[in-house]
């Protein structure tokens, strides 16, 4: 198989074209949120499609996220396929009755008779100094929740190829983007350009340690992985790119070759995605551990204002580092 | 075989240790587990363990004295092992209580006590080269191991309690196993994967269902648990194939009324005159039931079962024979009903359809025994004073030891035989 030619795009960049091409495939699809339109998007994620589409697609809303959520909930079950934005997943806070009561319920209420093909987007976790209630992770809150799939990019391409994916799913998906990487720089195949969901992918391979993670955890455990070479540990760095469907089988896989867990996760530690992830390894792959599982979380804390405080907080390579080193016990001197 | 038992690291900074006590002296019997001696250490006084079995044959180390971490200061042999020559010389045992609290200093009773070559020097040898830069697991602590250390280990025939642990807090790891048992382990894999030659064809395996593995088990424990014992006995049924043939033809109550039924409502009086054999085994006890519920193995497709007939003491024939053929039924139907499979105080096992002529069957816990029937046997037998041609059954009664004696299993074989060969007493 020959390699794909390849172009270097941004975050947002891969986001604008997956709706983009897929809103010119079929003419169901539609972009709905506040600001999405003539300010070209809080984030510049949408910038030129109200030009390109018009406002019968690319639609703002007022500051209602209850609202504008019930809508996008009601155009899916009468057979249009839209995509929500909102601002901030912190906001999707007073919508989430709708998603969780509505979206994730009514395929199942109504014995399939009705279809959800709705995508929720935007920004989730911590950005820069946005304070406690800005700066949630909200991956648990929506996983949780049986009918509802979230999907985590870390990478420009992974971006593209999971939006497109998560568009022609014909069930409600949380699509979590990040603040932070919406500038974040990567190679994108030419052309289609599908990434299928609850596929993980191995974004550095390791013998020592598997490092499971999502989102923009990624960066951080790939810079951790580095270090860790440095001492002679070999960290494989898995990104699971869905939550849910999660990809066991990977999880699985990559501790079978490694017999070490550490789950690095943005959000709080307690009832978070990491203890499933740990909960799985432990049921179905005990006898391969050699070490008891570990997680990087963030602190069990809201999160504070300031800079300093708040990069205490997030899971850090230092900290990642530590966990390792404590699995590995000697072997890290 | 002999076993050493070394100097251990009771402390990261640890080199040597002072025994201040021995706590076993030779011809002592000592477990895993037992304390062996108290250990000055850099650090503090400790007590020592032994991770092995055996009688100790011999102190290396006198009172006082110190070994070096890793050194030999006693060995243990096995049970009527004969001791060493030199035994004769209980050198460091000679003043166990002379002096614990002002131990000499070390050169002195070294020189004099231990005629052992290898450890002459007062200093003796250096620790061992596998002192590993893990920490040591305190004494009397469990060896710590990963999941995977032990599964490696189960694979490769390792002993964990052999394998010093590198990983955190002195855990074993799948590493240490793979050294400690490196040279043959690739051997040992390659000859169990490897197609022997002698090894049987197979032709086909079908996977146990629930009910077969739970049978499997529980058979396993009662076998291995269980101090069997068996007693046999012949019973005359002449009597009591005739009574059944005359209760077939009355038919109604009696309707499909067999001989297995006949012992069922035998053994149940029977257990109702022999109490103390209608028991179970309890911690330091035995449990006496009050109601006589006798289980019928049965063989059905999907396994062995074994429903119950209740109260078959106080329960008229025709009642229990209604109740065997309801349960049974049941049980070869596949749906037994809600408690038709519990609480059973006695079993029969019959193989009296087939050319068995006795067997003994395993007890089926918590009950105290099982009775095994065989086929009825058309031989001569002896009555008054002349040789006739009769009907034998052959039982054998498979008896739990901690619940009943022989004397006791001997009385209710006595009055099983009465009850079979006077059918009367059944139907009344």
């Amino acid at each position: 198989m020959s390699k794909p030619e390849t172009r270097t795009l941004s975050f947002r960049e891969a986001l604008r074209e997956a709706m983009t091409e897929e809103m010119e495939r079929d003419p169901n699809i539609f972009l709905m949120g506040e600001e999405v339109g003539h300010y070209n998007g809080a984030y510049k994620v949408s910038e030129g499609m109200l030009e390109r589409f018009g406002e019968k697609r690319v639609i703002d809303t007022p500051i209602a996220e209850t609202g504008f959520a019930g809508v996008g909930i009601g155009a899916a079950m009468i057979g249009l396929r839209p995509i929500i934005e909102f601002m901030t997943w912190n906001f999707s806070l007073v919508a989430y009755d709708q998603i969780v009561s509505n979206a994730a319920k009514l395929r199942y209420m109504t014995n399939g008779q009705f279809a959800l093909p709705i995508v929720f987007r935007g920004p989730s976790g911590a950005a820069h100094a946005l304070g406690a209630q800005h700066s949630q992770a909200v991956e648990s809150l929506y996983a949780h929740i049986p009918g509802l799939k979230v999907v985590v990019p870390a990478v420009p391409s992974d971006a593209k190829g999971l939006l497109k994916a998560a568009i022609r799913d014909d069930n409600p998906v949380c699509f979590l983007e990040s603040e932070v990487m919406y500038s974040l720089k990567g190679e994108v195949p030419d052309g289609e350009h599908v990434v299928p969901l609850g596929v993980a992918d191995v974004k550095r391979p390791g013998r020592d340690v598997t490092l499971v993670t999502w989102g923009k955890m990624l960066h951080t455990a790939l810079k951790a992985a580095e270090e860790l070479a440095g001492g002679g540990i070999e960290a494989e760095v898995l990104d699971l790119r869905t939550i849910r469907p999660l990809d066991t089988e990977a999880v699985l896989a990559s501790v079978r070759r490694t017999h070490r867990l550490v789950v690095v996760q943005e959000g709080w530690p307690f009832a978070g995605v990491a203890a499933e992830i740990i909960a799985l390894v432990t049921r179905e792959a005990f006898d391969e551990l050699d070490a008891p599982p570990e997680r990087v979380t963030n602190l069990d804390v809201p999160m504070p204002y300031a800079t300093n405080l708040e990069q205490l907080v997030l899971p850090s390579v230092p900290r990642i580092v530590e966990a390792v080193r404590a699995l590995t016990g000697t072997r890290a001197a | 075989m002999a076993t050493d038992v070394l100097m251990p690291k009771l402390s990261d900074t640890m080199e040597e240790g002072k025994i201040l006590k021995w706590l076993k002296q030779p011809g002592d019997r000592v477990k895993s587990g037992d304390l062996l001696a108290e250990v000055e250490t850099d650090k503090a006084n400790m007590e020592i363990e032994s991770f092995d079995e055996g009688v100790v044959q011999e102190l290396r180390v006198a009172e006082g004295e110190s070994a070096a971490v890793g050194a030999v200061i006693a060995v243990l042999g096995a049970e009527g092992e004969a001791k060493p020559a030199k035994d004769a010389k209980p050198a460091p045992a000679a003043k166990p209580e002379a002096k614990p609290a002002s131990p000499p200093p070390a050169e002195k009773p070294a020189a004099k006590t231990p005629p052992e070559p290898a450890k002459a020097p007062a200093r003796p040898a250096p620790a061992p080269e596998e002192h590993a830069a893990g920490a040591e697991p305190p004494p009397g602590a469990p060896v710590k191991s990963s999941p995977l250390a032990r599964k490696v280990a189960s694979e490769r025939g390792v002993d964990l309690a052999s394998v010093r642990g590198t990983g955190p807090g002195g855990r074993i790891v799948r590493e240490d196993v793979e050294k400690a048992g490196g040279a043959k382990a690739p051997e040992a894999a390659r000859t169990a994967t490897a197609p022997a030659a002698a090894a049987p064809v197979t032709a086909g395996r079908r996977e146990l269902s629930r009910m077969r593995k739970t049978t499997a088990k529980r058979m396993a424990d009662a076998k291995r648990d269980i101090p069997h014992f068996y007693v046999s006995t012949d019973l005359d049924v002449e009597e009591a194939v005739r009574v059944r043939e005359q209760l077939v033809k009355l038919a109604g109550p009696f309707e499909g009324v067999t001989v297995t039924h006949l012992l069922v409502k035998a053994c149940g009086l029977a257990l109702r005159r022999v109490p103390e054999m209608n028991a179970s085994p309890d911690v330091d006890g035995v449990v006496v039931h009050e109601h006589v519920n006798v289980g019928i193995a049965t063989a059905t497709e999907q396994g062995l079962i074994v429903p119950v007939v209740r109260d078959v003491d106080r329960a008229p024939l025709a009642d229990v024979v209604a109740a065997a053929r309801a349960v049974v039924g049941r049980a070869r139907a596949g749906k037994p009903a809600g408690d038709d499979l519990s609480g059973a105080t006695f079993t029969i096992s019959n193989l009296g359809m087939f050319p068995v002529s006795h067997f003994a069957a395993v007890v089926n816990p918590p009950q105290a025994a099982i009775l095994a029937v065989g086929t009825i046997r058309a031989v001569p037998v002896v009555r008054d004073a002349a040789v006739v041609p009769g009907q034998l059954m052959t039982v054998t009664l498979s008896c739990d030891h901690r619940v009943v004696d022989g004397a006791l299993a001997g009385r209710f074989m006595g009055e099983l035989k009465t009850l079979i060969e006077n059918p009367l007493a059944l139907v009344v």
